[in-house]
């Protein structure tokens, strides 16, 4: 009797403030509805669901019209549907298998799964066995299917990647002194080979520069590793042959999947290369553990390869660009309402509180527009068993824009990943909330990719970009003196308002294991930090690919770099890939910060005075 | 023989700083300038078509918009010597597109007259990187580039403009060899160890002969 006086009066007072508009917390009554719903739908799923990201496992349940997501499913961002060749589609009834194909990365045994997606009428599309990993189109009916396979330890939909470009021959041979190093002292990065990933560089389009003059003879890409898409490789090629015209050059395309783009990593160093670039990031990659790409990275730096990245082009908190919070978990209270009158009674978790101080803000609001926003926090990847929500609301807390509320329960990633197709994106004011709903507090890295938020924080490159056995690389406008088309002198070389700040905390040895035993937290000094980005390169320059006039962003410095790097090596053969950066680093000009700090690192390189360096150490 | 490799490395070195360094040819520039009141009108101005001009050529005459409408302009004049190859870039508000005229700027005939290239659009990348393009002069001609306010009536005055003009001799950016002068340092490290070696050989005349 007593219970259900106490259900009828608490849904009573919720009509109640639901009429009258008035609601004490960050979240209105709506709100809170629909993201205990998502939580009921949660604790359903059934085991080959717990395997799916939030994308797919939410994304299959609208598309075939379940009721139980009725309630939020104008917040599901439907399923990127193509036929099995991997062709846009427009998605139609989940019984049209002819056309109803989602891309999938599927993690396991690759052999198991290869025949699990045959068996379901799916094509493998590219297979790694050196990563665990398989890519394919699987018709939308018979994911659950081949998600049940003792093969598959998880799935996700393709999770996308980006270059870093901004929008736009370089003048880094002047910014740079590259010119001097070939003019004066005769180096010019031959002998040594440079390995270049980007989304593509396609046979035509470097035959055209072959013939121009601006790609030497030699440049070649990986047999059927050309890719597809705006040529930004050859745009990244043409700097380092501007900068080391004697370098040869090889491509490789890192854009048909994570795994791929790791074992072309492997795939260039296997080739010759001594110096290799990309630029390249993957959304989902790890932030605080290296992922296989990082992984890759390491093995060919391992051997004796100098690898550079882009820093990305996500802001830094200098510039007041920044589009990134880290920070540890702090209990905002319940998901419930305030006064609290919870509609279940099983409560569907803790939200956290961005604010600085002790006060309590359960949101950070978007202070510039994105599409996307990622959460990740400090379980290793692979194992999370701590379960976080990301949800983004409107800018009065309403209603749900979009989320991602996958489940951690011990073999996923520690990632959750919100979208939306809407015109525009989430638009300014748009609030994003975390919520643990089950677990323990851990470190968290909110990432808005190229969004800025209203509370913010420095770290904002990730993953292989920014992985210790990288040379990150931070982007200053070749001429961010205005004063021409001379060399950098140093501090009045200030970096670009998107370049990616650091530094990079990591709590996990790439095998997952804690670096810090028992402290994975922020607050406890837990894990190590790695001083990125490691220094900074021109941006802007012209290229003569399409496209690339000019060529701006952390794609464009990064190559800058390489093709220094390949003066030093041509200058001294004998150097090994710590002398090179050595050599890059005694000999950098001072940046932002003085001293190292964590938007230039070291400052900028000078190919001049780094062979100089090297011919005389 | 040890010590003479080093020698000679660092002679080499430094005779190879004293061949001069490679950096740009600085034609022009001009910082923190403005249109004033003593600028002349021009009737219309250059279309903003987005295409900056380059050593290719990419940009076809924009074409003229609001012909009729007046607007401030500025001309900047210098010869470009053996420099032809010039990046022009400008650093200002919103409101000021650059361009370049090979020998003179004539808006009473044709704002297509002798119109070599211009920046495409107006203000910076960013908010914050400056605009460039490049244009090919005649050799040892004169270049006149023009700083064109673009919002028409009066015309806005005070809004600041950077503009800085480097010439090179080919697109890869090399400057004419007479324009390569030695570097300060450069005369040290020639000096230094051509010092050292000479200090060596005094030092090998004075040692005394050991008994063989």
């Amino acid at each position: 009797m007593n219970k259900r006086f106490s259900r009828s009066a608490a849904a009573a007072a919720l009509a109640m403030l639901v009429s009258t508009g008035v609601w004490a917390d960050d979240l209105s009554p709506d709100v809170v509805s629909q993201m205990m719903s998502i939580s009921s739908v949660k604790a359903g799923f059934t085991a080959a669901q717990k395997k799916m990201d939030s994308n797919l496992a939410y994304g299959i349940l609208a598309a075939s019209n379940d009721g139980r997501v009725a309630a939020f499913s104008n917040a599901i961002t439907p399923l990127a549907t193509t036929d099995v060749n991997g062709t846009p589609t427009t998605p139609t009834a989940t019984s049209d298998s002819t056309v109803n194909f989602v891309a999938v990365e599927i993690f396991g045994d690759v052999d198991g799964i290869e025949s699990a997606v045959n068996a379901a009428g799916g094509k493998v599309t590219y297979k790694s066995a050196n990563w665990g990993a398989v890519n394919a189109s699987l018709p939308v009916a018979s994911i659950n299917a081949v998600a049940s396979s003792p093969s598959v330890t998880r799935m996700a939909s393709n999770p996308g990647a980006s270059t870093n470009l901004g929008s736009a021959s370089t003048q880094g041979t002047i910014s740079h002194d590259a010119n001097k190093t070939f003019n004066l002292l005769g180096v010019n990065g031959s002998g040594v080979k440079v390995g270049v990933l980007s989304d593509s560089a396609t046979a035509a389009r470097i035959a055209t520069l072959k013939t121009s003059g601006d790609l030497k003879a030699t440049a070649t890409a990986l047999p059927g590793q050309n890719g597809t898409g705006s040529d930004e490789g050859t745009a990244m090629m043409e700097i380092i042959q501007d900068m080391a015209p004697g370098a040869d050059l090889i491509f490789a395309t890192a854009f048909t999947s994570a795994a791929s783009f790791a074992d072309n990593i492997l795939a260039l160093a296997a080739a010759g290369c001594k110096v290799i670039v990309d630029d390249i990031s993957y959304f989902n990659e790890g932030v605080f553990q290296d992922g296989p790409i990082a992984r890759a990275v390491n093995q060919v730096t391992a051997s004796g390869v100098i690898y550079f990245s882009s820093a990305a082009n996500s802001g830094s908190l200098t510039r007041g660009t920044s589009g990134t919070f880290e920070g540890d978990f702090k209990d905002g209270g319940p998901v419930t309402l305030s006064p609290p009158v919870s509609l279940n009674e099983g409560g569907t978790g803790r939200l956290h509180s961005f604010s600085p101080t002790a006060a309590v803000q359960n949101f950070d609001a978007l202070t510039v527009s994105t599409s996307r926003v990622s959460l990740k926090w400090s379980d290793p990847l692979g194992a999370s068993s701590n379960d976080y929500d990301l949800y983004v609301l409107n800018a009065a807390g309403t209603a749900i824009l979009g989320f991602s509320a996958a489940g951690q329960s011990g073999t996923q990633d520690p990632f959750e990943f919100a979208s939306t197709n809407a015109s525009g994106g989430f638009p300014v004011g748009s609030r994003v909330v975390v919520v643990l709903y089950s677990g323990v507090p851990r470190a968290l890295h909110v990432d808005t990719i190229r969004g800025a938020l209203s509370i913010a924080t420095s770290g904002s490159t990730y993953g292989h970009n920014a992985a210790a056995s990288t040379v990150t690389m931070a982007a200053t406008y070749w001429n961010s003196a205005k004063t021409g088309t001379k060399a950098f002198t140093g501090f009045p070389n200030i970096n670009e308002p998107f370049s990616s700040d650091g530094p990079r905390k990591i709590f996990y040895t790439p095998t997952g294991a804690e670096i810090t035993p028992g402290n994975v937290l922020f607050a406890t000094n837990g894990g190590t930090t790695l001083q990125k980005p490691d220094f900074a390169a021109a941006d802007g320059v012209t290229t003569r690919t399409p496209g690339f006039l000019p060529f701006f962003g952390t794609s464009a410095a990064a190559p800058h770099a390489a093709g220094i790097a390949a003066l030093i090596r041509s200058a001294r053969p004998d150097y090994t890939a710590e002398q090179v950066k050595t050599a890059m680093r005694m000999t950098a000009l001072d940046s932002m910060g003085a001293g190292v700090d964590r938007d230039s690192g070291y400052g900028i390189v000078m190919a001049y005075a780094a062979v100089q360096y090297a011919l005389t150490h | 023989m040890k010590t003479y490799t080093a020698l000679l490395k660092a002679l080499v070195l430094g005779c190879s700083l004293l061949a001069g360094s490679a950096q740009a040819f600085a034609l022009f520039s001009t910082f923190d300038n403005t249109l004033t009141t003593a600028d002349p009108f021009q009737l219309g101005r250059l279309s903003r078509n987005g295409v900056a001009q380059d050593w290719i050529g990419t940009e076809a005459f924009p074409g003229v918009v609001n012909a009729a409408t007046s607007y401030r302009y500025h001309t900047f004049q210098f010869n470009v010597g053996n420099a032809p190859y010039v990046e022009i870039s400008v650093s200002s508000g919103s409101t000021l597109l650059a361009s370049a005229y090979q020998t003179s700027f004539q808006p009473g005939v044709s704002l297509a007259t002798n119109w070599l290239g211009d920046a495409g659009n107006s203000g910076q990348f960013f908010g914050v990187d400056s605009l460039f393009f490049q244009v090919i002069a005649i050799p040892n001609s004169v270049l006149t580039l023009v700083i064109t306010e673009t919002t028409g009536a009066a015309g806005a005055l005070g809004g600041l403009f950077t503009l800085t003009a480097d010439g090179f001799i080919d697109t890869d950016r090399n400057d004419p060899l007479a324009f390569r002068v030695p570097e300060p340092e450069t005369l040290l490290l020639m000096l230094a160890p051509l010092a050292l070696l000479a200090a060596s050989r005094r030092a090998r005349k004075g040692r005394p002969a050991t008994a063989a």
